[in-house]
């Protein structure tokens, strides 16, 4: 009798279409079938592969699942709803004067300004538009340094960041340091990735200008003591940039309450649209920056080029939307990230959560799962669309630099999976990942050598491998 | 007809009519969750909402349309085998 094993879920689907069919159609036969029903694995139709696993035939038709909303999520139909007139007939440029649809358009930014401002705690007035987190960190990065450094004359040369920043920041730093700042990378504690205070107070030096860290990892979720660093900034009188990205929208800011300086923000991780991004510039004390762009000193001098009203818009309406959503959205999102660690720590051995357990943005979830191999892992998961912790699905092979700062082992690392959950993520989609990781990593394991030895209680690091024996 | 159940009922009826699996979901359960949150809201408040419920349906008729002259691909939810 051929068989194939299914999932839980396919198998309840199938067993439902055999027996309906089956009393539809052949009273007579339907004793039969019904005696091979009582096995749990469901017989569906002959198995051209005779029985042996074949990774082909464990996938379904269809758009893979997006789990992977810490790299960008999809655009809110109500976010869209407010863009659509934009594109259609008020299309002005929001810098022309003279005109109605030049007043027009600024009349739409004006109030994306304000939508935007009302989520942070800030005024309008501080709000920039950019393309985006990147642009953000880049202008507030190299553009304070560079007015407060050594070319304008207060001699300041030192900036503080951490080792798990994102790689625009880390590149800005990069790029100072060429340019003869010194730069600190603090590390970060070990498992959770949260930045130590005496560290950080330790470092600061009297010419230490910008302290950056990022509010919110991207990779492992960890939200840092925002508050914390930025009254120690403060008081010390030095800036504190960070890159909320991560946090807007769906963990509360208030710029004044944290001491915020330069603060950066992209659309896109909050349902909007991709391609903006905003930079909160602090008026009071004032902060100033040199610009990046030359040109007509559009945004207040920092950022010239024409705004694309429309995103602006869509940005805005998408502030306005996770105001107004924050709570419901929180207590989904903590549901669905309960359901999925829960789940993924009582049915899978050998699991490590990467990460703070308790201080941290519960939608990215990042699991490292011991004696799997990353990339054989992800080719299983075809039908869901995650991201891997380490960098294996790109070009080189390194693993995640994040993962390293928290001190997680390179061969863990690369056995790392990062969840994104979010605002539009059902609840069968998790039970769907759970059904998909149970079967997969355990079929994995199972196939792994290292892991029969574990099982049989070998510690493998005392094992005398013969290629060391020869040294 | 009480006017909140024919609002939640349109609702519910153009929700069900969303073209894309997430937003479907998200819609449908949404809709339920507000006015499950509204349901004890009278008066002056009761007004505002139901204002604002119908603009929501306004928004949902239109993003409908939307979705469905630009259909995105069957999600792998949706196909139960």
């Amino acid at each position: 009798m051929m068989q194939r094993i299914l999932l839980s879920s396919q198998r309840r689907a199938a067993a439902a279409t055999a027996s309906a069919s089956a009393a539809a159609s052949r009273p007579s036969a339907s004793a039969a079938l019904s005696t091979t029903r009582s096995f749990s694995a469901a017989v569906v139709e002959d198995d051209p592969n005779d029985g042996r696993f074949s990774i082909q035939g464990t996938f379904r038709e269809g758009r893979a699942t997006y789990l992977d909303m810490s790299s960008t999520t999809p655009m809110d139909p109500r976010v869209l709803d407010k863009m659509m007139p934009f594109m259609i007939g008020s299309y002005g440029n929001p810098h022309s004067r003279t005109h109605s649809y030049g007043w027009e358009s600024e009349t739409i930014v004006e109030n994306a300004r304000e939508q935007i401002a009302a989520l942070i705690g800030a005024s309008p007035k501080e709000i920039i538009f950019t393309s985006g987190a990147t642009e953000s960190n880049n202008l507030s990065i190299k553009g304070a340094a560079h007015f407060y450094g050594m070319k304008g004359n207060k001699n300041k040369k030192h900036v503080i960041t951490t080792q798990t920043e994102h790689k625009c920041v880390l590149d800005s730093c990069r790029f100072l340091e060429q340019e003869g700042y010194d730069v600190t990378y603090l590390p970060v504690m070990e498992a959770t990735g949260m930045v130590c205070m005496d560290e950080l107070e330790n470092a600061m030096r009297d010419d230490t200008l910008l302290v950056s860290v990022m509010a919110v990892n991207n990779e492992i979720g960890t939200r840092q003591p925002v508050e914390e660093i930025g009254a120690l900034c403060r008081k010390k009188k030095i800036l504190f940039h960070t890159d909320a990205a991560q946090m807007l929208g769906k963990l509360p800011i208030d710029v004044n309450a944290m001491n915020i300086d330069l603060m950066s923000l992209s659309s896109h991780k909050i349902y909007g649209p991709k391609g903006v991004g905003a930079l909160y510039v602090r008026r009071r004390p004032r902060v100033r920056l040199e610009p990046l762009f030359s040109g007509g000193g559009q945004e207040r001098g920092l950022r010239s080029g024409t705004l694309a009203h429309t995103l602006c818009a869509g940005f805005g309406a998408a502030c306005e939307l996770a105001q107004k959503e924050m709570a419901n959205d929180t207590a989904w999102i903590q549901y669905l990230s309960d359901k999925l660690c829960n789940g993924i720590e009582e049915r899978i051995p050998m699991v490590t959560r990467n990460g703070h357990p308790e201080l941290r943005h519960p939608g990215c979830v990042n699991y490292s799962f011991a004696y799997v191999e990353g990339e054989s892992l992800l080719m299983a998961l075809k039908n869901v669309a995650v991201s891997s912790g380490s960098a294996c699905t790109s070009a080189s092979l390194e693993p995640s630099y994040v993962l390293r700062a928290l001190g997680v082992d390179d061969e863990l690392a690369h056995g790392s999976l990062r969840f994104g959950l979010g605002r539009f993520t059902s609840e069968d989609e998790v039970d769907f990942l759970l059904d998909l990781l149970d079967e997969h990593v355990g079929r994995l394991r199972e196939m792994s050598p290292l892991w029969e030895m574990v099982q049989e209680g070998i510690d493998l690091k005392s094992i005398q491998w013969s290629q060391d024996a020869h040294h | 007809m009480n006017p909140s159940i024919s609002l939640f009922r349109s609702l519910l009826r153009e929700a069900k009519k969303v073209d894309n699996y997430n937003f479907r979901l998200y819609a449908i359960r949404r809709v339920k969750l507000g006015f499950q949150i509204n349901r004890n809201l009278a008066g002056n408040e009761a007004d505002l909402a139901l204002r604002e419920g119908q603009e929501n349906l306004d928004i949902l008729r239109r993003q409908v349309v939307l979705g469905s002259l630009y259909p995105s691909a069957p999600s792998v939810m949706e196909n139960a085998v």
